[in-house]
């Protein structure tokens, strides 16, 4: 049926002769591509080599003995951080490609053995002594490093998770929701101020154009991060009168990153300023409600729900409608 | 049947037919721009994003309504009779039917969440019934029917996929209970029945090729290929035939075995030949995927090697060969090739690949004060949690 279409768009004139030639060409020649299945296929097997390798390790540390592994794990960081940089583009402050396809995996392997190296060298030897900062720092600033100068997402994203180390806390929103430490003031306070340096560092990556399209991994991460990390806040410090302070915090953030959205037309990020928003006010509403109504108020209480979420949705749908129609007009 | 409006539909998939061409370069801009107003389509399609907002926000709209109804009406105890969930779930139907054809949502979240909802009340109501009118034989049997025939009509009128998968697995359950009713004879022949039924199932919905339901007939001949699959597989068998004759999980003998075992190994292969030969992305990858079930079901009851050895060869096996392959599909053999496909909106714009990467290697603790786990172990289970994707 695929000819037809373009056959009868032909008769009917909307193609034009040329472009028609060139649809024929195309499916002359049709090609099956199992290019995301190969590459998932590497990413797999750079996860089970790594996996393996490091369990592989762990049960033999008594019989290899440590000289042994760390010079195995440091041979393959540094061939493959030798071919990286033998085969690597030149630096530069946009999106530099990756030269070919192994390249991407071979780098991310090298990266993840050389964080397990550190780790290896200080649980063994206590290379840093006691200074776990320092023992974490480390890994962290080479991950930095690596993603830059070779511009690897996957292994900005680690570089992130680092830095969450260095600081004492662990992200990515799994991790944020499953382990859900949130019971301590200085723990909610490190996450605020990490989501907050998240949050800066994506401000300058745009305004000085380092790497733009690393963008989005700080951004996420930190919109997430602080926001989870204001609520939490919120709910820890519940029955002192400053906990409407983070609420109000907490919506500055919201008209923040919901300027930023309107700016990179990025629907996701208006999208996530609007629902966390709205569940913080929600959640104000109801402990107002709950104080001056008692129990009376749960059915006043849904109809503002249903009330709102509807609201909601038409909100949402104009929005998207805005931003297409903006799109239009590049 | 369908609800939606024909034309539009018709026109709809002139349309994305025609999406990647102008990226690709096959056609100009302006052409696909008159194209696009000359087969206009009026249907409410939000992207991704927008969707997922939508049907958040649609269900939370829902469930607390519900919760309003049944409040209120609490005091009458109308709530503890199966008509309940059936009334709700009739009143979902109706605003779906009229927001569908009022506002022209296409799957935008709004009627998914809905449909859902009226499609869980209203089985969930029929089951009750079912489970209170106390028959004794075939409840399942007659459970499985309904449940299909309910997704079926959903399915036929708005072309859902999640209705149809629904639908495809409560047909399968059917035909499991009517066969298991036969007694022991149904039950010592149950998996060539279900490889009957998964193939027959396969087959005519390969042969049907709806423009409205494309989608739909997709996940079904993927629910089909697993099934086969599953009747087959060594493990399923052996649980099934231990639950069926009471015996506890350490019998590991079935009844002429090695015909599950060359089914469990070779089937995935088949999967996979087939799918390189047909040019079927479907085939292929979930041949892929269910060659990894297989390894899985091997290693549960033979352990050739220790885990981690099994982990070092196979991501070194899986490196070579992937390797190789891409080294020997850099100029296209046989029409399969290794460039990217020529498709609007790939993976890579939406940037997964790196927030999964994230997320496998969050639990890398380089030197985390602790001496239970000091080095990157944890990626081992990097496979599995892409799936929080």
């Amino acid at each position: 049926m695929e000819p037809d279409i373009y056959s009868k768009l032909h008769t009917e004139g909307y193609l034009s002769d040329a472009s028609f030639e060139k649809i024929r060409q195309k499916q002359s020649n049709h090609l099956f591509s199992v290019h995301w299945e190969l590459k998932t296929l590497l990413s797999l097997g750079v996860m089970l080599l790594s996996g393996g390798l490091g369990i592989l390790v762990y049960k033999n540390i008594d019989t290899i003995g440590h000289q042994v592994i760390l010079a195995f794990i440091a041979l393959i960081c540094i061939g493959c951080f030798t071919y990286c940089f033998k085969n690597k583009l030149p630096f530069s402050r946009a999106k530099v490609k990756a030269p070919n396809t192994g390249f991407d995996y071979i780098l991310l392997l090298g990266s993840i053995s050389m964080v397990t190296f550190i780790g290896y060298l200080q649980y063994q030897y206590t290379v840093f002594g006691l200074n776990y900062g320092l023992a974490t720092f480390i890994p962290m600033l080479f991950l930095f490093y690596i993603a830059y100068y070779f511009d690897h997402l996957g292994i900005l994203s680690m570089a992130i998770a680092a830095l969450a180390l260095w600081m004492g806390i662990s992200i990515t929103p799994k991790t944020l929701l499953a382990y859900g430490t949130f019971n301590s003031r200085d723990i909610i306070l490190t996450y605020v101020l990490f989501g907050a340096m998240l949050l800066a560092a994506a401000y300058l990556t745009k305004r000085f154009d380092i790497k733009k399209h690393f963008k989005f991994s700080y951004h996420h991460y930190g919109v997430h991060v602080t926001f989870i990390a204001l609520l939490a806040g919120y709910f820890e410090f519940y029955n002192e009168a400053l906990s409407v302070l983070w609420i109000v915090i907490l919506l500055a953030l919201a008209a923040y990153i919901l300027w930023d959205a309107y700016q990179e037309k990025s629907f996701y990020f208006i999208l996530l300023a609007i629902l966390y928003s709205y569940f913080a006010l929600a959640c104000l509403l109801t402990r107002m409600l709950f104080a001056t109504m008692r129990e009376d108020s749960i059915y006043f209480l849904f109809m503002c729900f249903i009330g709102s979420a509807i609201g909601l949705i038409f909100l949402l749908i104009n929005i998207n409608k805005n931003l297409k129609r903006d799109d239009h007009l590049q | 049947m369908i609800i939606y409006n024909k034309l539009w539909l018709n026109n709809k998939t002139v349309v994305d037919h025609l999406k990647a061409d102008p990226i690709a370069g096959h056609i100009t801009k302006e052409e696909f721009t008159k194209i696009r107003a000359a087969y206009p389509v009026g249907f409410y399609i939000p992207g991704l994003l927008v969707s997922a907002g939508l049907f958040i926000l649609t269900c939370i709209i829902a469930m607390v309504a519900i919760g309003l109804l049944s409040l209120m009406t609490a005091a009458t105890h109308i709530i503890e009779s199966p008509g309940w969930p059936i009334f709700l779930g009739v009143i979902c139907y109706v605003i779906l039917e009229l927001l569908t054809k009022d506002k022209h949502y296409f799957h935008s979240g709004v009627d998914n969440a809905l449909l859902y909802y009226s499609a869980g009340l209203l089985g969930g109501g029929l089951l009750w019934i079912i489970s209170k009118s106390n028959i004794t034989t075939g409840d399942n049997l007659l459970s499985a029917i309904v449940i299909c025939l309910l997704c079926i009509y959903l399915t036929l009128r708005f072309a859902d996929v999640v209705t149809a998968a629904v639908a495809a697995v409560s047909a399968f359950a059917s035909v499991y209970f009517f066969w298991a009713m036969m007694g022991t004879i149904g039950l010592a022949t149950m998996p060539f029945v279900m490889m009957i039924a998964a193939a027959a199932m396969y087959y005519t919905f390969n042969k049907l090729n709806h423009l409205y339901y494309i989608n739909c007939i997709s996940i079904i001949k993927i629910l089909s290929l697993i099934t086969l699959y599953a009747a087959g597989n060594y493990y399923v068998v052996n649980s099934l035939n231990n639950i069926l004759n009471h015996l506890d999980d350490s019998h590991i003998y079935v009844p002429y075995g090695f015909i599950f075992w060359i089914w469990t190994m070779l089937l995935p292969v088949a999967y996979v030949v087939l799918g390189l030969k047909k040019k079927n992305t479907m085939l292929l990858r979930t041949g892929l995927i269910l060659a990894g079930a297989s390894v899985v079901t091997f290693r549960n009851y033979y352990h050739l090697l220790p885990i981690e050895v099994m982990l070092t060869l196979s991501g070194l096996i899986l490196l070579a060969a992937s390797y190789i392959t891409i080294k020997r599909l850099k100029t296209p053999l046989n029409g399969i090739t290794f460039a990217p496909p020529e498709q609007a909106g790939t993976p890579e714009s939406l940037n997964l690949e790196g927030l999964i990467i994230g997320q496998a290697a969050s639990h890398l603790a380089p030197a985390a004060p602790g001496p239970s786990s000091p080095f990157g172990g944890g990626s081992g289970g990097g496979s599995g949690s892409s799936d929080s994707f």
